[in-house]
Formats: structure tokens, sequence, C-alpha cells
């Protein structure tokens, strides 16, 4: 269980909380780097709340394509789903094309012998 | 009888005859409107995988000619390249596993761009990037299932060979290098590795005296540690920590760095 009390600023502890990729690390790497923020003078601690509100705003960038990419996924749904059902018709119709010629056929003859 | 089974079947063929007389030919043109989805659908990917994948194999179907059998061959030849145009559009949409790939793709770009900004700034102040999170897993698995605690990490202050490393750990706790700690633990891990000596081989009257230039007290043992006791930060692990240096050149950057600073010392 990683301590983040032990990083005084509040803003940048919440920004390493909320860090993706910190968070994608191993536990013990982790721990190295939460001992290294906590005593990193002031200087480097700005630095690195730009850093990771930088990496923040890609992640909301990431979800913004995400966002778009879904909302396409659901036209590309509908037109998949269009394709489908158009072709299945397209079959549905030929065969009923042939059902009928047979029928018509067959009602001929029947026809023909009446 | 025959004849009776026979007119029956046909009467029913007459009839289905008269149904389809009286209902309106099929229009392409009304059946495509009717088949176009509109109403609203719950959308979540596996939905569209599901249907992508459902639909590419039902066009593979058509158009190897599997849904139809009979008909003329024009029949089958024009759903055939309908199918096919089916196809090349479905194609043109994004498949789904690649959209899942690229997604992939930009979290793991910039996990890897996060994490390089983080160590670049680490590595400014620290003048030491942190130990790669693989090589420590690798590392704390082989360490004789010590639990890496190098501020508990106890020596044997009895065993000479104990009291030599116990003085080198003294004196790295002093040095002004904040990353002591995963220097030890790389050490302790070298220890661990040494777990296996027998002290008793070790000749009697051997000297473990680390202030000296040279200590050796590898005589039977893979094991070696100079040490420049009377410069604070002289410290020189070269021999002992090939492998530190190789974990982390961070690391090794900073060992050649005290060794300059010596050599300047003793220059002056």
């Amino acid at each position: 269980m990683i301590d983040y009390t032990t990083i005084n600023n509040q803003q940048l502890r919440e920004l390493v909380m909320n860090s993706v990729s910190i968070q994608s690390l191993a536990e013990e790497e982790k721990a190295t780097l939460m001992q290294q923020i906590a005593n990193l003078p002031q200087k480097g601690q700005e630095e690195l709340m730009q850093t990771l509100m930088k990496e923040a705003q890609r992640f909301e960038h990431g979800q913004v394509l995400d966002q778009q990419q879904q909302a396409q996924m659901q036209e590309d749904l509908l037109q998949v789903i269009k394709l489908k059902n158009d072709m299945e018709k397209d079959v549905r119709v030929e065969q009923e094309k042939i059902e009928i010629g047979q029928s018509s056929t067959l009602a001929d003859n029947l026809l023909n012998h009446l | 009888m025959k004849t009776f089974l026979q007119s029956k079947f046909n009467l029913g063929v007459l009839a289905k005859r008269l149904v389809y007389a009286s209902a309106p030919a099929p229009s392409e043109g009304s059946e495509r409107a009717s088949v176009t989805p509109k109403t609203a659908i719950d959308f979540d990917e596996d939905t569209y995988e599901r249907k992508y994948n459902e639909t590419k194999r039902v066009l593979g179907d058509i158009q190897n000619g599997k849904k139809i059998e009979a008909g003329t061959q024009q029949m089958r030849d024009l759903l055939k390249s309908k199918a096919q145009m089916a196809i090349e559009k479905l194609d043109a949409l994004k498949d789904p596993q690649s959209i899942r790939a690229e997604r992939e793709d930009y979290r793991k770009k910039s996990i890897t761009e996060g994490l390089a900004a983080i160590r670049k700034i680490m590595q400014e102040y620290y003048s030491g990037a942190p130990v790669k999170a693989d090589k420590a897993a690798e590392l704390v698995a082989s360490a004789d299932d010590q639990p890496y605690a190098p501020e508990t990490f106890e020596i044997n202050a009895n065993a000479p060979i104990g009291h030599a490393i116990g003085r080198v750990f003294d004196k790295l706790k002093t040095l002004s290098y904040v990353k002591v700690d995963e220097l030890t633990y790389l050490i302790k891990k070298q220890i661990s590795n040494i777990s296996e000596i027998d002290f008793s081989k070790i000749p009697a009257g051997t000297s473990w005296d680390i202030a000296s230039d040279q200590i050796s007290p590898n005589k039977g043992l893979s094991f070696k540690v100079t040490f420049n006791g009377d410069k604070n930060f002289g410290v020189d692990l070269v021999e002992a920590t090939k492998e530190v240096r190789n974990a982390n050149p961070a690391i090794a950057q900073y060992l050649d760095n005290q060794k300059e600073k010596v050599a300047k010392v003793e220059n002056t």
C-alpha cells in the first residue's frame, strides 16, 4: 500500500494519485518514486506538477478521442446492420422469385390438366 | 390414389399462387427502405464487434453461394456480386479489433511518454533514475524472499565479511546520495548471492579493515570490495557492483563521478 501522505503539496499529491503512468508502475518502483517526490525541492515539485498536468491533458484528449470513436462506431453499427439486412432481404427476394416461378409452373400444369 | 395426392398437392400450389397473385410484387426499393434500422440501438463495442463479425460471415456465405442453391446462374451471380459490394463497404468501416488496438497504442504511448518525462525530472534532481520496474521485480523475486527493507537489513557484525559490509553500508549512509536505499538494496541483493559462503574457510587473520585502500576478502570468494575509507565520498564498488552498474546506468554514472572526485582530491 503506497503512502501518498508523504507528499505535502496537496495539488501534487492529487496529480500523482491520478497519474495513469505512475499508477501503472510496479509497487516497489512506485514506493521509490513516492520517496523521491516527497523530497523534491519546490522547483522540482513545480516541474513535476507541470508534467503531470500535461499528462492528464493527454489522457483527457484520449477520452475525447474515445468518445468520438464511439460515436463513429455507433454510426458504423447501423451501417453494418443495414448491410446485413439488405443482403438477407435480397436473398429472400430472389428465393421468393424462385418459389413463385416453381409454383406458377406447377399451377399451370394443374390448370392444363383440369 | 396417386392422382388424388397429386391433385391435392397441386391445389395447394394453386392456392399459393392465388395468394401471391393478390399480393404486391416484391420491389427492391420498398424492401430496402424497410430494412434500414430506424430505432436507436443499445450501443456498446461488443455489440458492434458481434454484428460486424456476424455480417462478415453472412456476406461471405452469400458470396460463396451457400445461401442460394436453386435459381438461375444469373440470379446467383447477381447475389454474389451484391455480396461482394457489401463486403467492400464493410471493409471500409473500421474493424473493431483495430479500433481497440489503436486505443491501447495511444494509452501505452501516453504512459511511456509520461514516465519518461517524470524520470527525466527525477534524474535531474537525484542524479539517478529509478530502477526499471521489471528489473526491480526480478531482483526482488531473486532476493531469497527477503522484503525490500534496507533500513531493517541486519548484518552479522560478528562475521568478518559482515563487519566489512556493515562498514560499507555505514559509509554509504553518510553519502549525500539520495538514492542510497536503492543502491543498498542492490548491494544487498549481491550479498544475498554470497549467502552460501562458508565463512569458516576464510583464512584466519584476514584483514577486514575497510579503511584500507584495497580490501580483498575474496580468498575463495567471488566477492570483492574496494573502499577509499578516508574520503567520505570515495566509495568504489566497481568490482562488487558490476550488477548494480548494469542494472542502473545512473548509478554507474554516480559511482564514476565519485571516483573522479576522489582522483581530484588525491591530485590536489
